[in-house]
C-alpha cells in the first residue's frame, strides 16, 4: 500500500535519517512512504504564541494538500507536528470562531478543508495496519537480546491520540518484544524531554534530558528508541554536555525506532541514516 | 357533545397562588371569561385553591347541585390533581369528572407579558371546560397484592431491609450470586469514624438474618427473568450448582481442610492469599455450607481426586448436582445490589500492577484486618514495616477522564486508614486529597482528631507515582509527585507504600439488572430514584425499589438508612390486601378491532394478546400502565384509552384553538 507522510522542519533537517529509515523500514514490509508533495511549516509553537490563527492556517494548508490529493491517513512521524495539525480538528469544535478565521485565510489562498484527513504516527500504523505478524515475519534475528528503552516522549499520545494508552503505550515494546529485541521496563518513557526548554531554558532542559538518559542508562540499555525528531535530538546531542554538568556518564546510542526495526530486518546502515548518529550503536550483529 | 351528557354544569375555580398566578394572569378578567364558556354554572376565584376553605368551595357548590362536575385553573397536575379529584369525590362526584388546567408552570411563571399569560390561561380554561364536558365516570380497579418480597444482593443494605421486612412478619427471599452474604462491608476491617470493627457489628446481623424463620436466603445464586407488575411480580432465579447438598451439609469444613488444592487466588482476599477449590469466601460465611469451584476443580477436568467427597461426613458432596431454578411470586422488589471498585490500573501514571507496594484500598483493608493475609500487619511487600505512608485520594474519582462522580467515602475511610497505620506502625502518613468531603455526623471531629496526630494532608491531585528517583534521598522509595496547591509549588515525596483509596462504580452488570427490573440509570450509571429528595429508594417502576450503593456511591450508615427506607416502602405497599390503580388505561372496542394485531408488538407491557376465537385483542388491564402507545398506532379506533379518549382529546384541542 502507499501512504503519504508529513515530513515537517526536522525529517529534512536533524531527523533526515529519521525519514530514510522510515521509507526504508515500510518499504522493508512492501509498503511505500511518500512525502507530502508542497509541504510547508506545521506552524508550530514560535509561530503558534505569536498569531494563532496564521499559524493554525499553515497547518491547515498541510491538511488541505492532503485531502486534494485523496490522503485519508497523513503519517506524522514528528510527534510535535502531530499535535498542531491534530489541533486543526480538535479546535473546529472548541473554538468555532477561530477556525472561522483560519477557514477564512486559507479561502484567500484558494484552499479550503472538509475535515477528512485522520493523522496517525507511523508507529501506530505499522501497529494497527501492517500489524505485528507481518513485522514478525520480517524479523532476522540480527538484535536479538539488543536491550531497548522505548522512549515516546510526551506528545505521541497528548493531548490527542489513543486516550487508555495515554501514560502508558506499549506498542514499540510489543513489536520490539515479538522480534525478540528487549525492550526494559522504562518508567520515563512518556516524560518530556525538555522540548525547545534546551535552548531557552537551559537549566530546566538539560536536567529534564539528563534523568531521562540516567534512566535509561541505569536499566543497562544498548539503545533508547525515539518516536520524536526533538526527543532524538534532545538526547543526542547533549549528552557530553550533561554527563559532565551532573556528574555522571550518561552516554547512550539514541536512535529513532525505525532505525532499530531496520537493523532488525538487516537493512543497511546507509539506508537507515545510521552515519547520521552522533552516538553509534553497537550491535553484535551476528 | 351534548348529546353525550346531556347538559352538564360545569364548574370552573380559578387559584391566584398567592401572587404566583394572580401577579401575570388578570383573574377577574379570566372569570368572567370562564363564565362565558357553554355549559358553566359556576365561576369562582380563590387565593389558595388547595387550601381547606378552597377545596371546601368545591364540595359545596357539587352538593348544592349547582355542578356536576370540575374544572381547577391553578398548578401543575402533579402538584394538586389529586386533591382535587378527591375534594370532587367528596362533594358527591364521581372523581374522573375532573380537569386540571395549568395555569402557573404553563403561563404565569414562563410568560413576561400579563395580557398574553391571561390570553394563554383563558385558552387552557377554554380546553379544560370542553374536555370536562365529554369525562365519563371511571372506577379504579383494585388487584390483589402478594405479601412476600424479593431483596436483590446480600451487602448490608440488603440484610438490613430483609431483617425489616422479617421482622414485620413478612416472608423475604434474599437472592445473593456470591456463596456468601456480607457485600463489602463484610471485607473490611474497621469502620469510620467510630472504628468499630467492620466484622463486629456485621457478622450478628448476618446470622440474624440467616436464622430468621421469614428470610429464605438463596445465595449463589441470580434472577434471571421477571415479569409481571407491582403486587404481583414473578421472578425466576437460578440457583447455580455448588455441588455440595445444602440440606445435608452442616458446614464442618472437613472437605475444605482436606482438599488438596488449595493455591486459588482468594476472591475475598483481593488475590492476596489462597483458598482451596472447595471453600467458603471468610469464616463467618452465610450460609455456612461451602462450594466446590468447579473451573478449578481437578475432579471436574479428568474425574480424579474426589477427596472432599471421601472424607465428607454427612455424605453431602454431590458432583452430579445441576443449577436450578426457582419460581418465586412476589409483591415488591428491593435491589440492593451494591458498588464495584474502580479499577486501578485503569490510571497507569499510579503504578498500580507494577509496583508491588502500590496497593488498592480494598487490598489494605484486608491487610488491615487480623484474618486476613498478614494477621492485620501493615507490611510491605518484602515484610519490611513501612516508615513513610502516602494514601491518595480520588483514584478515578472527581475526574472527568474517568468518573466525574465523588465516591462520597474515599475521604473518610482513607482518614481512617491514616489513623490505622500510624496506630500500627508508627509511620509518617501523607494524605493527598483534592479536597476534604467530611459531611456526615462525626466525621469533622474525626477529621481534626487526624490532624491533631500528626498526619500531612496534601493538597493537590497526584500526578504520578514514579520509582525513578532525581535525588539521592528517592534512591529505594517510591516517589509520589504532587502539586501541593496550598503553597503553590511541584512537590515529590519519597514513600514506601502507597495505598490508592479508589472510588465506587456500577456494577458491571448493573445495565443488565436494569433491564431485567426496569429500572433507569442516572448519567453515571447507577440507579435512578424515582425523585433524588422526596422519594430517594423508589424507582419509576412501581414496587420496585432500591437502597444502597447500587443506587449512588456511599458509606455504610446511608446505604443502612437506605435499606431500612426501603424496606419501609416495600411494606407499606405489601401490606394492604389490594392495590388501586388509576383507571387511565386502554381498551378494547371488539366490534371496531379488525385482529391485525399491529398493536401486541408495539405494547411495551405485554398487557395485549390476541384471542383466537374471536379474533380480536384482548387487554390484561393490570398489565396496561397507560402509555397510549397501542391507541394512537390502531388504525381501526378499536382501542381507546379511558381519560383520554379521541373526543376528550380533539374537544381540549378544539378549546384552545377557538378561544382567542
Amino acid at each position: 500500500m502507499k501512504y503519504t507522510y508529513y515530513p515537517g522542519c526536522s525529517l529534512k533537517g536533524t531527523g533526515r535519517n529519521y525519514g530514510e529509515s522510515l521509507t526504508a523500514v515500510y518499504r522493508a514490509l512492501d509498503h511505500d512512504l511518500e512525502p507530502l508533495a508542497d509541504f510547508n511549516c506545521c506552524g508550530f509553537i514560535a509561530y503558534m504564541s505569536i498569531d494563532q490563527a496564521q499559524a493554525l492556517a499553515l497547518a491547515a494548508r498541510n491538511l488541505s494538500l492532503a485531502e486534494q490529493g485523496g490522503v485519508k491517513d497523513l503519517l506524522t512521524p514528528c510527534t510535535a507536528c502531530q499535535v498542531v495539525l491534530n489541533r486543526v480538528d480538535d479546535f473546529r469544535v472548541r473554538y468555532p470562531k477561530l477556525m472561522d478565521q483560519v477557514l477564512g485565510t486559507m479561502r484567500e489562498w484558494g484552499l479550503e478543508y472538509r475535515g477528512t484527513v485522520k493523522i496517525k504516527h507511523p508507529l501506530e500504523v505499522l501497529y494497527d495496519d501492517v500489524g505485528i505478524e507481518a513485522i514478525k515475519a520480517r524479523g532476522q534475528g540480527k538484535l536479538s537480546g539488543f536491550r531497548v528503552a522505548c522512549y515516546y516522549g510526551c506528545l505521541y499520545n497528548r493531548p490527542h491520540g489513543i486516550t487508555e494508552e495515554r501514560f502508558f503505550p506499549t506498542r514499540m515494546e510489543e513489536m520490539f518484544s515479538a522480534l525478540g529485541i528487549e525492550p526494559v521496563d522504562y518508567h520515563l518513557k512518556t516524560k518530556c524531554c525538555g522540548g525547545s526548554l534546551s535552548n531557552t531554558v537551559e537549566a530546566v532542559g538539560l536536567h529534564s534530558i539528563f534523568l531521562l538518559l540516567q534512566g535509561a542508562k541505569r536499566l543497562n540499555v544498548d539503545a533508547i528508541a525515539t518516536t520524536c525528531p526533538l526527543c532524538q535530538f534532545n538526547l543526542e546531542a547533549y549528552q557530553d554536555r550533561v554527563s559532565s554538568m551532573f556528574g555522571e556518564d550518561v552516554r547512550v546510542p539514541v536512535m529513532y525506532f525505525s532505525q532499530v526495526l531496520g537493523m532488525e530486518f538487516g537493512l543497511s546502515g546507509e539506508q537507515l541514516g545510521l552515519q547520521r548518529l552522533f552516538v553509534p550503536a553497537k550491535v553484535a550483529t551476528a | 357533545m351534548t348529546q353525550q351528557n346531556g347538559h352538564p354544569k360545569i364548574g370552573v375555580y380559578v387559584c391566584h397562588c398567592g401572587i404566583n398566578i394572580a401577579d401575570k394572569v388578570d383573574i377577574e378578567q379570566l372569570v368572567a371569561f370562564a363564565s362565558s364558556l357553554p355549559f358553566v354554572a359556576v365561576a369562582r376565584e380563590y387565593k389558595f385553591m388547595c387550601s381547606d376553605p378552597g377545596q371546601e368551595l368545591i364540595e359545596q357548590d357539587l352538593r348544592d347541585g349547582l355542578i356536576d362536575r370540575v374544572v381547577v385553573a391553578a398548578c401543575s397536575p402533579l402538584m394538586h390533581e389529586g386533591t382535587f379529584r378527591h375534594a370532587t369525590e367528596e362533594g358527591g362526584a364521581n372523581p374522573f369528572l375532573y380537569q386540571h388546567a395549568n395555569i402557573r408552570e404553563h403561563v404565569s411563571w414562563v410568560t413576561q407579558d400579563g395580557k398574553l399569560a391571561t390570553d394563554k390561561a383563558k385558552a387552557l380554561v377554554a380546553a379544560a371546560v370542553r374536555r370536562v364536558a365529554l369525562a365519563e365516570p371511571l372506577e379504579r380497579k383494585r388487584v390483589p397484592i402478594k405479601d412476600e418480597a424479593l431483596i436483590v444482593g446480600g451487602g448490608i443494605a440488603g440484610i438490613e431491609a430483609a431483617l425489616v421486612l422479617a421482622s414485620a412478619g413478612r416472608k423475604v427471599y434474599l437472592v445473593e450470586r456470591e456463596p456468601s452474604i456480607g457485600g463489602h462491608m463484610a471485607m473490611f476491617d474497621k469502620t469510620f469514624p467510630t472504628l468499630d470493627c467492620a466484622a463486629c457489628i456485621l457478622t450478628p446481623k448476618m446470622v440474624q438474618v440467616g436464622q430468621h424463620p421469614n428470610v429464605e436466603i438463596l445465595s449463589y445464586s441470580e434472577v434471571e427473568e421477571v415479569s409481571g407488575y407491582v403486587g404481583n411480580f414473578k421472578v425466576r432465579v437460578r440457583r447455580k450448582a455448588r455441588y455440595i447438598d445444602e440440606e445435608l451439609c452442616t458446614g464442618c469444613g472437613v472437605c475444605i481442610e482436606k482438599c488438596p488444592w488449595k493455591n486459588v487466588p482468594s476472591e475475598f482476599d483481593q488475590g492476596l492469599t489462597e483458598r482451596s477449590v472447595v471453600y467458603m469466601p471468610f469464616p463467618q460465611a452465610v450460609p455456612r455450607i461451602p462450594v466446590i469451584d468447579r473451573e478449578n476443580c481437578v475432579y471436574f477436568k479428568n474425574g480424579k481426586c474426589g477427596a472432599c467427597k471421601k472424607f465428607c461426613p454427612r455424605d453431602a458432596v454431590d458432583f452430579e448436582q445441576e443449577d436450578r431454578i426457582v419460581e418465586l411470586e412476589v409483591g415488591a422488589v428491593i435491589l440492593s445490589t451494591g458498588f464495584k471498585p474502580f479499577d486501578a490500573t485503569r490510571i497507569p501514571l499510579y503504578g498500580y500492577g507494577r509496583f508491588p507496594n502500590v496497593i488498592t484500598s480494598l487490598e489494605f483493608e484486608r491487610m488491615l484486618n487480623a484474618a486476613g493475609p498478614t494477621g492485620g500487619n501493615v507490611v510491605m511487600k518484602d515484610g519490611r514495616v513501612p516508615r513513610r505512608v502516602g494514601i491518595v485520594h480520588c483514584v478515578g474519582s472527581r475526574n472527568q477522564n474517568y468518573n466525574a462522580h465523588c465516591s462520597t467515602v474515599c475521604c473518610m475511610y482513607s482518614l481512617k486508614f491514616a489513623h490505622l497505620v500510624h496506630e500500627r506502625t508508627g509511620a509518617e502518613v501523607y494524605n493527598f486529597y483534592i479536597d476534604m468531603r467530611t459531611a456526615g455526623k462525626g466525621y469533622e471531629d474525626f477529621y481534626h482528631r487526624l490532624m491533631a496526630e500528626g498526619t500531612h494532608f496534601v493538597r493537590g491531585r497526584v500526578a504520578e507515582v514514579t520509582d525513578v528517583p532525581q535525588v539521592p534521598e528517592e534512591e529505594g522509595h517510591l516517589v509520589v509527585q504532587v502539586e501541593d496547591t496550598l503553597i503553590g509549588v511541584v512537590r515529590r515525596i519519597p514513600l514506601d507504600m502507597i495505598i490508592l483509596s479508589v472510588g465506587m462504580e456500577p456494577q458491571a452488570d448493573s445495565a443488565d439488572v436494569r433491564r431485567l427490573f426496569g429500572v433507569s440509570a442516572s448519567a453515571d450509571g447507577f440507579f435512578l430514584e424515582k425523585h433524588p429528595k422526596l422519594a430517594p429508594t423508589s424507582t419509576l417502576t412501581d414496587g420496585v425499589f432500591v437502597a444502597g450503593a447500587c443506587q449512588g456511591p456511599k458509606d455504610i450508615p446511608a446505604s443502612v438508612a437506605q435499606g431500612q427506607g426501603a424496606a419501609a416502602q416495600a411494606l407499606a405497599l405489601i401490606d394492604g390486601a389490594f392495590m388501586e390503580l388509576e383507571p387511565n388505561t386502554a381498551y378494547v372496542t371488539e366490534e371496531l378491532c379488525s385482529g391485525c394485531k399491529t398493536c401486541i408488538g408495539l405494547c411495551p407491557y405485554n398487557a395485549l394478546e390476541f384471542n383466537e376465537e374471536r379474533k380480536v385483542v384482548v387487554l390484561n388491564e393490570p398489565l396496561c400502565k397507560g402509555c397510549g402507545t397501542c391507541v394512537a398506532a390502531c388504525p381501526s379506533g378499536a382501542l381507546q384509552q379511558h381519560l383520554f379518549n379521541d373526543e376528550q382529546i380533539l374537544e381540549e384541542i378544539r378549546g384552545v384553538l377557538v378561544s382567542g
